[in-house]
């Protein structure tokens, strides 16, 4: 249900059930930007899913603050929707560590969107970045995604990155489900926070 | 503090304080994307955004800006709670003009948001950009951020930049306040800057 701008009412006027349902319920429920999962974990943990999503706002925001539990110095996040596991997935990666560097994945099984360090890396090190998806709930085009990612597991040169990401989803369904999932097989540490916003249309 | 989705009403039915302070009160004021404070900058060379209340999934910082320094451009970077010591990293990528760009630096003592045009620049030039942190109140995890800036130190070729930053800071404190700041100089008329909160369900 997209944004609808509220009247001025007169004095003396009735505050009625439609002033409720459009604006209070429908632009605090769809017609802003509001968050529709959240996510902090209590015990490690491979993915992280928001499902039943909304269909009727206007753009995906997912925020996440993490750290792996794979025995290596970094690994990736990835993202999947609606469980598709198909081999649906490009993405581009841009990124500077130490030096200007780019990598591809085509036809994958979900989409890179970030980077963050496992248990070699430095102490206390959690990565976080943004991910966003504008006309998830089209059922007629492929979708998109653009994320940014600050990755850090060591203290000295090439052990920090800044990544940028596109991605595509070669489906024309409506995006229902929104998946992390930790690359290498790993799973995120207990306390990594996932947070889902939907942003309101008009 | 989380939102709350907000239920239907049936025909008749009566409105509530509870439907105030829950479905009204508590979702505008703290359930959605919140700015929670907004300064115009005029004449200051820092500003600090202060009690930055925790329980949120991040915040996001937004600068609108332009220097008095008699330069072209000025580093803009920011502060944590204060914190003036060794405790920051960063690691950028960029272009300016066709040339590709990126640097990194360990152990500084203050980390990246963005930069400013000064007052070599083309008149009315501003510039600056936003910052996003989540998990900004956690204290088991030293803090890490996201930045994209823009800014125009000339009007001829290589005169614009673009950056990806990524910002590092050492320390587990829950962040409480957040301070952009120029090296010299202060900020020009219409310099804004702009906290908001991005809340949890």
């Amino acid at each position: 249900m997209p944004f609808t701008l509220v009247p001025d009412v007169a004095v003396g006027a009735s505050f009625t059930e439609a002033m409720w349902d459009t604006y209070i319920k429908g632009n605090l429920n769809d017609g802003l930007a509001r968050p529709v999962g959240h996510t902090q974990l209590g015990s490690a943990a491979a993915t992280v899913t928001f499902s039943s999503l909304p269909g009727t706002m206007g753009g995906l925001l997912g925020i996440w603050s993490a750290r792996s539990d794979l025995v290596a110095l970094t690994t990736t996040v990835m993202l999947r929707f609606n469980g598709d596991s198909g081999t649906t997935y490009d993405y581009q990666r841009a990124y500077a560590q130490a030096s200007l560097n780019a990598t591809e994945g085509l036809t994958q099984t979900s989409a890179n969107i970030g980077h963050l360090p496992g248990t070699t890396g430095v102490a206390n090190a959690w990565s976080s970045g943004f991910v966003f998806v504008p006309s998830y709930a089209s059922g007629s085009v492929h979708k998109t995604t653009y994320a940014l990612n600050a990755q850090k597991w060591g203290t000295t040169t090439a052990m920090l990155q800044v990544n940028a990401y596109q991605a595509i989803w070669e489906s024309t369904a409506a995006i229902t489900s929104f998946q992390f999932l930790c690359g290498g097989g790993a799973n995120f540490l207990t306390g990594s926070r996932f947070t889902l916003f939907g942003l309101g249309l008009v | 503090m989380p939102f709350t989705t907000v239920p239907d009403k049936a025909t008749g039915a009566v409105f509530t304080e509870a439907n105030w302070d829950t479905d009204i009160a508590a979702n505008l004021n703290t359930g959605l994307v919140v700015p929670t404070a907004r300064v115009m900058a005029s004449g200051l060379s820092q500003v600090d955004f202060s009690s930055i209340p925790g329980g949120y999934a991040a915040i996001l910082l937004t600068g609108y800006a332009r220097s008095t320094q008699a330069v072209t451009a000025a580093a803009m970077n920011m502060r944590l709670n204060g914190d003036t010591g060794a405790t920051y990293d960063r690691c950028y990528m960029g272009a300016d003009g066709s040339v590709e760009d990126n640097a990194e630096a360990f152990a500084i003592t203050a980390g990246p948001f963005a930069s400013v045009p000064g007052a070599s620049s083309p008149a009315d030039s501003y510039g600056g950009g936003w910052m996003l942190m989540p998990a900004y109140d956690q204290t088991d995890r030293h803090k890490s951020w996201t930045c994209m800036s823009y800014w125009k130190r000339t009007n001829v070729a290589a005169g614009q930049t673009c950056r990806f930053e990524a910002g590092f800071w050492r320390n587990l404190a829950a962040v409480t306040s957040v301070s952009p700041f120029i090296p010299a100089g202060t900020f020009a008329a219409e310099s804004v800057f702009n906290l908001y909160v991005l809340t949890t369900v």
